[in-house]
C-alpha cells in the first residue's frame, strides 16, 4: 500500500543496519505521547515522545522495566489507549494511514487484520464463556466475507498453524480447559487468523513457565519466517530478545534511551541503563555471584520524571551534564541512537564488570 | 463455566430437583385444566351450580347451603376442593386461575429480563450520559414501593387500557398486569447486570476483542452478553417467583386480573369474604401460590450455588423475595481501568 508516501522531515533517521534496503516502511511512529489522567498527580506521561519506524517483516523488540511505558506504547499503536480515556498525541502511521487520526471504522479494519495483538495473559484475554474456535472465527467474520463454516475451518487451520495439537478438538474447547501454553498458542492462532502484516506481542511469555516460554518464542519466530509479517515484541527480558529480534528499542520512563541492532545492543551498549539490564541477566558461565546484579533504586514516577537524563538519579556514572536534557541521537555512527552524554571510549571502560557488561 | 456441567450439577442437588419437579407439576396441571374440567369435574371455570345438589358418600348435599356457605372439599371428582359462594368448582378454578397467574408471571419475567438486559448492556457499555439517564430512570421506578406502583398503574390502566402503538391492551386483558409487573421489576435485574457489564468492559478479553477489530455491538452481544448468562439464569426463577406473588397481590387488590376471570390472587380475594365458614376458598389458592413461589425461590438459590459456588458463603438471606440479589463473581484486579481516576 502507500508505504512510500512518508516524509521524513525534521526528525532523526531511524533506519538501523538490520533492515534490508527497499523493504518498505510498514509502521512509522512519530513523537508518540500517551498520558493518563492521574487525578491529583496530574497527567502521567506513560509514553513521552517516542519515534521509530518498522520495516515490513522486521522483528523489533521493545525492552524496559515495568512502568517504562512499553505496554502503553504497544497498545497505543492500534488506538486502544485512546478508548481507555488516555490522552494520545503524535502520529502512528500504518501502511500510510495515521491510525491516531483515523475514524472508528477505519481503525476496526486495521485491528485484527493489519495489526494483530498477542496479550500477556491469555487467560484474561480470551473470553471465558466462548469456545476457542468461535472466538477466532468471530474475528475472521469481522474482516472477511466468509460463511460461518469457512470461518470455523479457518479457525482450525490457524490453530494448526500455531502448533496446537488436535486443532479440531481444541477449537471446541473453552479457554479454561487448555493449559497455559496452549492458551497462548490459541491467542497466537487468533492473531494470525487474518494474516496480519504486523503482530504486536505484549510480553507474550511472561505468564508462562520457562520451558513453554521457549516453545512460544520459537513458534513466533517460525511463524514470522513463514508469513513474512513484522513483529513487535514487548518484553522486560533481554534474554528473550537475543534470539528473536533484528532491532531493539530500550525504553526507560516513557522514552527511548537506546536503539540499535541486536548485536549492537548486546556487544556495544551505549546507555548505562542498557548495561544494567544486560548485567542483570543470569549467566551460566563464569563465577556465580552471590546475588544477581540489579540496578539500584526504582524507576521514577512518570508523573514527575527527573529533569535531564531520566536515568541519572540511578546512574553511578552521572555527572552534572546529565541534569540537562539529553537528546536521542547518533553518537557512535552507523545509525544507532542513544541518550547518554558520556564519551564513547569512556563508556567502553566503565561498563566492563569482571569480563562482562554491567553497570 | 460449562452450561451442561452446571445443569448436571443442578440435577444433583436434591432440593433443586424437588423444587423443579413441583414447579413442573404445577405447570403441567394448569395446562391440563380443560381436560380436568371436561373429563373429571364435568364443569367449567365459570359455570355456577348454586341451586344444585350432589351426592357425597351416599348423602345428598347442597352445593351452596341456604345460608350461603359453599360445600367444602369432597375429595371426589366433582367439587374436589369444594365450591365457592357462586357454586363454582374450586379445583377447576384453581387450575384455570393458575394458567392465568403463571401466564402473567412468565410473560412478566421474560419482559423484565429482556428490558433489563437491554438497559444493562446499553448503560454499562456506553456509559456517560446514556448510562446516567438510564440509571436515573431505574432509580425513578425503584423509588416507588413495587406494590404501590403496581397498584397505581393497575388501577389506572384497568379502566383505560393502554395503546402500545403496535397493539392495544384493553382493560380486562391479562397482558396488562403482565406488562405492569414486567416493568416494575426491571431495575432489580438491570442494576446488578449493569454493574457486571461495567466490570466486564474493563476486562482484558474485551480489549482483545476490540483489538481483533470487532464492532461495539458485536462485543456487546458476542462477548459481554454470554458472560451475563449465569446471572440471568439465577435471576429468572427469582423474578418468576416475585412475578407470581406480585400478580396475586395486584389481583387481590383488584388491580390485576379482573373478575370473573380466575387467578390465584382473585380467588384469595373472593375467598376472604367467607373465611371463617369456608377456609378452603383461601387455603387452596394460597397453598398453590406458596408451592409455586417457594419452589421457584429454591430453584433460584440452587442455580446460584451451582453457577457461583462462592456465593453460598457470602449470601445472607433476609426476609422477602428480592432482598437478596444474586451476587456476581468478585471483580478481578482490573489492570487497565477504562475510566480516568
Amino acid at each position: 500500500m502507500g508505504a512510500g508516501a512518508r516524509v521524513a522531515a525534521g526528525r532523526p533517521a531511524p533506519e538501523a543496519g538490520a533492515a534490508q534496503p527497499g523493504a518498505g516502511t510498514l509502521l512509522d511512529v512519530r513523537d508518540l505521547r500517551v498520558g493518563f489522567h492521574g487525578g491529583a498527580r496530574g497527567v502521567v506521561r506513560a509514553v513521552d515522545g517516542v519515534s521509530f519506524s518498522l520495516r515490513r517483516g522486521e522483528a523489533l523488540a521493545i525492552v524496559g522495566e515495568s512502568g517504562s511505558g512499553k505496554s502503553a506504547m504497544a497498545l497505543s499503536l492500534s488506538g486502544l489507549t485512546c478508548e481507555a480515556g488516555a490522552d494520545v498525541q503524535g502520529a502512528v502511521e500504518f501502511e500510510g494511514v495515521d491510525l491516531l487520526a483515523a475514524g472508528e471504522r477505519r481503525l476496526r479494519r486495521v485491528r485484527g487484520a493489519g495489526i494483530a495483538t498477542v496479550f500477556q495473559d491469555p487467560m484474561s484475554a480470551l473470553n471465558p464463556v466462548q469456545r476457542i474456535g468461535a472466538q477466532i472465527a468471530e474475528q475472521v467474520l469481522a474482516h472477511e466475507p466468509l460463511s460461518k463454516a469457512a470461518a470455523a475451518a479457518r479457525a482450525v487451520q490457524a490453530l494448526r498453524a500455531a502448533g496446537v495439537p488436535e486443532p479440531e478438538r481444541r477449537a471446541r474447547s473453552y479457554p479454561h480447559e487448555l493449559s497455559g501454553g496452549l492458551r497462548q498458542r490459541a491467542m497466537i492462532a487468533m492473531a494470525l487468523s487474518c494474516s496480519p502484516r504486523l503482530l504486536v506481542a505484549d510480553e507474550p511469555t511472561t505468564a508462562l513457565d520457562v520451558t513453554v516460554q521457549a516453545q512460544i518464542l520459537a513458534e513466533l519466530a517460525r511463524l514470522r519466517a513463514e508469513t513474512g509479517m513484522a513483529v513487535i515484541l514487548v518484553t522486560h527480558d533481554l534474554g528473550v530478545v537475543a534470539g528473536f529480534a533484528d532491532r531493539v528499542l530500550v525504553m526507560y520512563c516513557g522514552q527511548i534511551v537506546e536503539q540499535g541492532s541486536v548485536s549492537e545492543i548486546f556487544e556495544d551498549p551505549q546507555h548505562p541503563y542498557t548495561w544494567g539490564l544486560l548485567g542483570s541477566i543470569a549467566r551460566m558461565e563464569g563465577e556465580r555471584p552471590r546475588r544477581l546484579p540489579a540496578i539500584d533504586g526504582v524507576p521514577p514516577s512518570p508523573a514527575r520524571p527527573p529533569a535531564g537524563c531520566r536515568f541519572h538519579p540511578r546512574c553511578p556514572h552521572a555527572m552534572p551534564a546529565c541534569k540537562a536534557p539529553v537528546e536521542l541521537r547518533d553518537r557512535v555512527g552507523g545509525g544507532r541512537l542513544d541518550r547518554c552524554v558520556l564519551e564513547v571510549e569512556r563508556k567502553r571502560a566503565l561498563r566492563t564488570r569482571s569480563g562482562a557488561i554491567g553497570l | 463455566m460449562n452450561d451442561r456441567g452446571a445443569l448436571r450439577r443442578l440435577l444433583h442437588e436434591p432440593h433443586a430437583l424437588i423444587a423443579g419437579a413441583v414447579l413442573t407439576a404445577i405447570v403441567i396441571a394448569c395446562l391440563l385444566a380443560p381436560v380436568y374440567a371436561a373429563d373429571v369435574a364435568h364443569t367449567g371455570p365459570d359455570a355456577t351450580h348454586v341451586t344444585e345438589t350432589i351426592v357425597v358418600s351416599g348423602k345428598k348435599v347442597e352445593v351452596v347451603s341456604p345460608t350461603g356457605v359453599p360445600i367444602g372439599p369432597t375429595w371426589t371428582g366433582r367439587f374436589l376442593l369444594g365450591a365457592d359462594e357462586n357454586g363454582r368448582d374450586v379445583a377447576v378454578r384453581l387450575l384455570y386461575g393458575g394458567r392465568n397467574s403463571l401466564e402473567i408471571a412468565a410473560v412478566a419475567t421474560v419482559l423484565s429480563i429482556v428490558l433489563a438486559v437491554a438497559v444493562a448492556l446499553i448503560a454499562g457499555w456506553l456509559g456517560g450520559a446514556v448510562d446516567s439517564l438510564l440509571c436515573r430512570l431505574m432509580d425513578l421506578i425503584w423509588s416507588y414501593p413495587v406494590l404501590l406502583l403496581g397498584v397505581a398503574l393497575g388501577v389506572t390502566l384497568a379502566v383505560s387500557g393502554i395503546d402500545l402503538g403496535f397493539t392495544t391492551l384493553r382493560g380486562g386483558s391479562l397482558m396488562l398486569p403482565a406488562l405492569i409487573i414486567g416493568v416494575v421489576y426491571v431495575p432489580y435485574m438491570a442494576r446488578p447486570l449493569r454493574a457486571r457489564t461495567i466490570e466486564l468492559r474493563g476486562r482484558e478479553f474485551v480489549d482483545a476483542a476490540r483489538q481483533q477489530g470487532l464492532s461495539g455491538t458485536r462485543i456487546m452481544l458476542g462477548e459481554i452478553l454470554p458472560n451475563l448468562s449465569s446471572s440471568i439464569l439465577v435471576f429468572a426463577p427469582l423474578l418468576l417467583a416475585n412475578a407470581i406473588l406480585m400478580e396475586a397481590g395486584l389481583s387481590f387488590l383488584g388491580a390485576g386480573v379482573q373478575p370473573p376471570a380466575p387467578s390465584w390472587g382473585t380467588m384469595i380475594s373472593e375467598g376472604t369474604r367467607l373465611m371463617p365458614d369456608a377456609i378452603h376458598l383461601v387455603l387452596a389458592p394460597g397453598l398453590m401460590l406458596l408451592a409455586a413461589v417457594v419452589s421457584a425461590n429454591v430453584l433460584a438459590e440452587a442455580a446460584r450455588d451451582v453457577l457461583d459456588p462462592r456465593a453460598r458463603l457470602r449470601a445472607q438471606p433476609t426476609a422477602g423475595g428480592l432482598d437478596w440479589v444474586p451476587t456476581v463473581p468478585p471483580a478481578p484486579p482490573a489492570p487497565s481501568d477504562g475510566e480516568p481516576a
